[in-house]
C-alpha cells in the first residue's frame, strides 16, 4: 500500500479511505461506524457465514435443498463438493447413524472457530472421541460451548512425489448482491512434509495429513528456505503430463464452478454493503480421481510470506486486489481482467472467459515473477 | 611360366575369350602380361572403336554382366531383410538381433550393454587434439586424486558392503533421519517401498562447474605464437582470478570453428517467428505473465485451432512411431500432455504399456540397481546425497526429493552407462570390493563422480512421469546422449569446448559493446556467469515449463547448440541493464533470477532479428 503513489498510512480510527481490517475490528466496530461514500472496508459484516466451517456447510446444504425443491435437480446434484459433515453437538445423533453405516471410513474432527489447524484430529472409532467428549464442553446447554464439525476424511487424495497437498485459491468479492466474483489466476499447493499413507498408525501424525503451513513449519526437516509450497502453474503442468489435458481442464473448471457455487450459497445470507469487499482464501483438496473438494474458506488469508516466490505472489495479489477495488478511479468499470484477477461472475451470471482455449479457465495459468531488486 | 599363366588364364574370363581365338602364343603372352585382376573398362573395350569380331562379342558378353560377388554384410537391417526373405519367422532371428526384440532383464543382461544405436560412431570418444587431451587428463587426474583423498580422510575403502544402519543418517541432518525412517520402514504404503537409504551428506563438493571452467581455461594451444599469447597476461592481470584470457577476450583459447548466425538460422529454421510454436502461440501454456493479459487475446479462436492441430499432429506422430516424424513435429514444441510419449520415442526407449509406465525391463533393472545401492556403499555416497539435498532447496523441485534420491543413487550403480555414453565423463577408478568373490568393478560403476548439479538433469523429468522407473530410463538416456558431453573436455563439434566457444563468439559478434562493458566492470568472462546455465540445461534458472520447452528442441534437433545460443540471448536481453550497471554486483543481480524469462521467444528474437 505504501508503494502506491498518493497514499499515506494513517492510524486514525475514523478518518481513512481504505481499511484493510482484521476480523476482530469488524466484529467490534462495524456497527458503530458510519462509512462515508468513498471509504472501503476489507470485510463484510457477517463474512463468518462463509468462513466458519459449520455455517458454510449449513448454507451449502440449504442451497442444495432449495434447488431440489424448486425442481432444478441437475444444479442441486452439482452441489456435491464437500464431504458429509455434521455439526456437533446438534447433529450428534445423525452423525452416529452415518458413522455406523460406513464402518471403515476415517473422520476428521475440526473446531469451528480456530484457524491454522489447531485442535484438529482424525478418528475412525467412536472410542477415540470418547476422551474428546469428556474434555470438551460441547453440550448445548453449556454457554461457552465450542462447536465442532465431524467430516468424512478424504482417504485417497491426489499425491505428488508421494506427498499429499491442498490448494489455496484466492477469490475477491466486490459485492454480494449483485454478486461480483473475481478469481485470481495464480495460487499454490501446500505440501505435507511426509509421504501420505493410509496406515492406521499414521492417524496421529499431523505431518502426514494436515497441510497447514503453521503445522508443517514445526515438522523436523522443514526447510525455512523453501517452505512447502509449489506454484499452481507448475502443478498444472505436472498434472497435464500425467493425466492429460482434458482431465486437468475438467478439474480446474470444476474448481472455478465450486468457487462460484459456494459464494452463491451464501449470497442471500451476507449483508450487502457497497463499502465492503473481501478477499477469501479457499482451501481445496483434490482426490485421485481429480475431483476437487472444498475444505474451507478463510476471510483473512495469510499475507505473510517466508520466501521470495511466496512474497512476490502475495504482494502482487494485494496490489491487484486494490486495483480491482479501484479507489483511484483508474478503471472504467467494464474490464474483465485486472492484473491477475478475472471476473468470473457478475450480475448477469457467468462471464465468458476472454480466451477460449483448450483450458476453459485461466486458473492456474498465471505466472508471478519475483520482483527485480532494481 | 606359361603354364602358370595358362592356369590363371583359365580362371580369368578375358583370358578365356583370348584363348578362344587362335592367336599365336606370343601374342597371347603379351596379352596376358596385364595384371589378371584388372577388369577392362568399357571405354577401352574394342567395341568402342566399332570392332565386331567374335572375340569382341564374346568379351563383351563376359564383361558386362558380372556375376554378383558373394557379399557378407553385418548390417542389422540387411540381416533382418535376408532372414525375412528366407521366410524365417520371429523365432529364427539371427542371435545378434535377438536382444533387440527380447523382453526381460535376463535378455538385456545376456546381450551385454546395448550399443547406443546399432554402433554409430562416437565422435567424442577419443580426443584428437593432443593439447586438449593433456588438459582433459589433468582434469581427470585431479578428480581422481580428490576422490582418493576423500577416501583417505574418511578412512574407508572406496567401496564396501553396506553395514546395517550405516545409511541411517549417522551425522546427517534430521531431515535425513525422518526420510530414512520413512523409507526403510514397511509402513509407507505409497509408491516406492524400500527407497534408497540416505547416506550422511558430505561437507562440500569435490568440484563444481567453476572448476570445470578453470580446466577449460587451462587448455593451451601450441599453435599460437608466444607473442599473441603474451597479450593475455596484460589483459588478464587486471581482474583477479579469472585465469588467462585469450587475446580476443574469450575464455576458450582454441580457435574452433563455430557456426555463424546464418548457419544457425538455417539449421534451426523451425524456430523462426514465422512458424507458430506449441506452448507459445497456442492456448496450452496460458501466457499469463506478470500483469496478465497475453497477446493471444485477439486471436482466441486461432490459438485454439492451432492447439488442436498440434495435438492431432502430435498424436499421429506418436502413433506412427517414426523417429524422423516425431523429431520434425517436436521442433515446434510439444503439447505438455503428449510429452511423456514423444520423449520416450525420441530417446529411443522401448515401448511401454502406457505413457506413464516404463518397460518391464527398465523397471526390473531399476530394482536391481536399488538393490545394489543397498548392498554396497561408496565413499562418495555422501556427495550424491548432498546434491539431492540441494535440489530440495529449490521451490520447484522440492516435492520430488525422494524420487530424485532413488534415481540418482541407482544411476551411480549403473554399469551400462560408460559403454553407452557418447563420451566418458570421468575416468573410472578400478576397485575390488573387500570380500571373497566380489567382482572387480570401478568406482563408481557409472563412471560419473559426484558433482553439484547432477540431480538437476533428472529434476524436470519428474514433471513428466509419476513413477521412478520411467524417470530413471529417460534420465539415463538423456545423460548418455547429451549431458555427458557437457561434463568432459572435448573439442569436436558438439563437445564442451565447441559449445562454450559458440557462446562467446555469438556474444562477441552480436553485441561487442556488452563484452567491453563487462570487461570494464571487472567481469572478464561472461562465461563465468553463463556456465551453470549451459552445463545444466538451464535447470534451476528458468521455470520448469520453459526448461521443458527448451529440452523439447534439444531432443528434436539432437543438438546442444541451443543452450549457448539461449545463454547469449539472455545476455543480449539484459544488455540494457548491464550497460547501465554501476558495478559488477549490479550485473550479477540482473542475471540472478531467470524465472520471468521465456526461453523460446528469446531464442527467436536472438536468432531471427527483424
Amino acid at each position: 500500500m505504501r508503494n502506491r503513489p498518493g497514499w499515506q498510512e494513517t492510524e486514525d480510527e475514523i478518518d481513512w479511505d481504505i481499511h484493510w481490517a482484521d476480523v476482530g475490528w469488524v466484529r467490534d466496530m462495524y456497527d458503530q461506524v458510519q462509512l462515508d461514500d468513498v471509504q472501503r472496508l476489507s470485510h463484510f459484516k457477517n463474512h463468518y457465514e462463509l468462513t466458519r466451517k459449520d455455517l458454510m456447510v449449513k448454507n451449502l446444504k440449504r442451497m442444495r435443498r432449495q434447488l431440489q425443491r424448486s425442481g432444478n435437480a441437475e444444479e442441486a446434484a452439482a452441489y456435491n463438493f464437500w464431504t458429509e459433515t455434521f455439526i456437533l453437538p446438534n447433529e450428534y445423533s445423525m452423525f452416529i447413524e452415518e458413522f455406523r453405516r460406513w464402518p471403515d471410513s476415517m473422520w476428521i474432527m475440526k473446531p469451528t472457530n480456530r484457524a491454522q489447524g489447531r485442535g484438529i484430529f482424525l478418528f475412525n472409532k467412536l472410542s477415540q472421541i470418547s476422551d474428546w467428549k469428556k474434555d470438551h464442553n460441547w453440550r448445548p446447554d453449556q454457554p461457552q460451548a465450542e462447536s465442532y464439525i465431524a467430516q468424512r476424511y478424504i482417504m485417497n487424495p491426489c499425491t505428488v512425489g508421494g506427498k499429499k497437498f491442498d490448494l489455496r485459491l484466492y477469490v475477491l468479492v466486490t459485492s454480494f448482491s449483485p454478486l461480483a466474483v473475481w478469481l485470481y489466476g495464480a495460487g499454490f499447493a501446500r505440501f505435507s512434509g511426509q509421504r501420505y499413507t493410509q496406515e492406521r498408525g499414521s492417524m496421529g501424525n499431523v505431518y502426514v495429513h494436515l497441510t497447514n503451513v503453521a503445522i508443517q513449519k514445526k515438522a523436523e526437516g522443514y526447510d525455512r528456505g523453501v517452505g512447502c509450497k509449489l506454484a499452481l502453474h507448475a502443478l498444472k503442468l505436472l498434472l497435464t503430463a500425467r493425466h492429460g489435458a482434458a482431465a486437468v481442464d475438467e478439474l480446474f473448471h470444476d474448481m472455478e464452478c465450486l468457487v462460484v457455487r459456494a459464494l452463491l450459497s451464501v449470497q442471500a445470507a451476507i449483508v450487502q454493503d457497497r463499502h465492503c469487499f473481501e478477499l477469501y482464501g479457499l482451501d481445496v483438496v483434490v482426490d485421485d480421481a481429480l475431483k476437487p473438494w472444498l475444505i474451507e474458506a478463510n476471510a483473512s488469508p495469510s499475507l505473510s510470506a517466508e520466501h521470495a516466490t511466496d512474497a512476490a505472489l502475495k504482494r502482487q495479489l494485494v496490489s491487484d486486489a486494490l486495483d480491482v477495488v479501484d479507489m483511484e478511479g483508474a478503471r472504467d468499470g467494464t474490464e474483465l481482467e485486472v492484473g491477475g484477477f478475472r471476473l468470473i461472475w457478475d450480475s448477469n451470471g457467468p462471464v465468458e472467459q476472454p480466451v477460449a482455449g483448450s483450458f476453459r479457465t485461466w486458473l492456474g495459468s498465471q505466472h508471478v515473477a519475483k520482483a527485480h531488486s532494481r | 611360366m606359361l603354364a602358370a599363366y595358362a592356369s590363371q588364364a583359365e580362371q580369368h574370363p578375358l583370358a578365356a575369350a583370348a584363348a578362344a581365338t587362335s592367336a599365336p602364343a606370343l601374342r597371347r603372352t603379351r596379352a596376358l602380361r596385364k595384371p589378371p585382376h584388372a577388369a577392362p573398362t568399357l571405354a577401352a573395350a574394342p567395341h568402342a572403336r566399332g570392332s565386331r569380331t567374335v572375340r569382341d562379342v564374346r568379351m563383351r558378353a563376359n564383361v558386362v554382366p558380372h556375376p554378383t560377388p558373394p557379399l557378407q554384410l553385418q548390417n542389422a537391417a540387411y540381416m533382418l531383410h535376408s532372414a525375412a526373405r528366407a521366410g524365417a519367422g520371429d523365432g529364427c532371428l539371427p542371435p545378434a538381433l535377438r536382444h533387440l526384440y527380447a523382453d526381460g532383464a535376463a535378455a538385456a543382461a545376456a546381450a551385454g550393454p546395448a550399443p547406443l544405436s546399432g554402433g554409430t560412431p562416437k565422435p567424442h570418444a577419443v580426443e584428437l587434439l593432443s593439447h586438449v587431451r593433456a588438459a582433459e587428463e589433468d582434469w581427470q587426474r585431479s578428480i581422481r586424486s580428490e576422490v582418493l583423498a576423500l577416501a583417505q580422510e574418511a578412512g574407508q575403502p572406496l567401496a564396501q558392503p553396506r553395514r546395517r544402519g550405516s545409511g541411517g543418517g549417522g551425522g546427517g541432518a534430521p531431515k535425513l533421519a525422518a526420510a530414512a525412517g520413512g523409507g526403510d520402514g514397511d509402513g509407507s504404503g505409497g509408491g516406492s517401498a524400500g527407497s534408497a537409504p540416505a547416506a550422511a551428506p558430505a561437507k562440500g563438493f569435490l568440484f563444481d562447474s567453476m572448476d570445470l571452467l578453470d580446466a577449460v581455461a587451462a587448455v593451451r594451444t601450441p599453435n599460437r605464437s608466444a607473442f599473441l599469447r603474451g597479450a593475455d597476461s596484460g589483459g588478464g592481470g587486471g581482474s583477479g582470478g579469472s585465469g588467462a584470457a585469450d587475446a580476443w577476450g574469450g575464455l576458450v583459447a582454441l580457435s574452433l570453428r563455430t557456426p555463424r548466425a546464418a548457419e544457425l538460422r538455417a539449421r534451426f529454421v523451425e524456430l523462426a517467428p514465422a512458424h507458430r510454436q506449441s506452448c507459445l502461440d497456442d492456448d496450452d501454456c496460458g501466457g499469463g505473465s506478470l500483469g496478465g493479459g497475453s497477446g493471444s487475446g485477439g486471436g482466441g479462436g486461432d490459438a485454439q485451432r492451432f492447439g488442436d492441430e498440434r495435438r492431432a499432429a502430435g498424436e499421429a506422430a506418436l502413433a506412427g512411431g517414426l523417429l524422423r516424424d516425431v523429431r520434425r513435429f517436436a521442433r515446434r514444441g510439444v503439447p505438455p500432455a503428449l510429452r511423456p510419449g514423444l520423449w520416450r520415442l525420441m530417446l529411443g526407449l522401448p515401448a511401454a504399456a502406457a505413457d506413464q509406465a516404463a518397460a518391464a525391463a527398465e523397471a526390473e533393472h531399476l530394482e536391481q540397481l536399488l538393490e545394489e545401492v543397498r548392498r554396497v556403499e561408496l565413499v562418495t555416497d555422501g556427495l550424491y546425497e548432498l546434491d539431492v539435498l540441494h535440489i530440495g532447496d529449490d521451490d520447484k523441485y522440492f516435492v520430488f526429493e525422494e524420487v530424485l534420491r532413488d534415481v540418482v543413487m541407482a544411476f551411480t550403480r549403473d554399469a551400462t552407462v560408460p559403454a553407452r555414453a557418447a563420451v566418458a565423463t570421468h575416468a573410472p577408478i578400478p576397485h575390488r570390493i573387500a570380500g571373497a568373490g566380489a567382482p572387480r568393478g570401478t568406482v563408481p560403476p557409472c563412471g560419473v563422480q559426484p558433482f553439484r548439479g547432477l540431480v538437476s538433469y533428472a529434476a524436470p523429468l519428474c514433471f513428466l512421469w509419476a513413477e521412478r522407473a520411467p524417470v530413471y530410463a529417460a534420465f539415463r538416456a538423456m545423460y548418455v546422449r547429451y549431458w555427458c558431453r557437457l561434463n568432459a573436455i572435448r573439442s569436436a563439434p558438439g563437445g564442451l569446448l565447441h559449445l562454450l566457444r559458440l557462446f562467446e563468439d555469438l556474444l562477441r559478434c552480436h553485441h561487442p559493446q556488452l563484452m567491453l562493458k563487462l570487461a570494464e566492470l571487472g567481469i572478464q568472462q561472461p562465461l563465468r556467469l553463463a556456465m551453470p546455465w549451459i552445463q545444466f540445461g538451464f535447470v534451476g534458472y528458468l521455470e520448469v515449463g520453459e526448461v521443458l520447452q527448451l529440452w523439447d528442441r534439444v531432443l528434436a534437433y539432437d543438438s546442444l547448440s541451443l543452450l549457448p545460443a539461449l545463454a547469449a540471448a539472455v545476455f543480449v536481453f539484459r544488455s540494457a541493464a548491464v550497460l547501465a550497471a554501476p558495478d559488477a554486483d549490479a550485473v550479477r543481480d540482473a542475471f540472478a533470477d531467470g524465472t520471468c524469462l521465456k526461453a523460446i521467444p528469446l531464442l527467436q528474437a536472438f536468432l531471427f532479428p527483424q
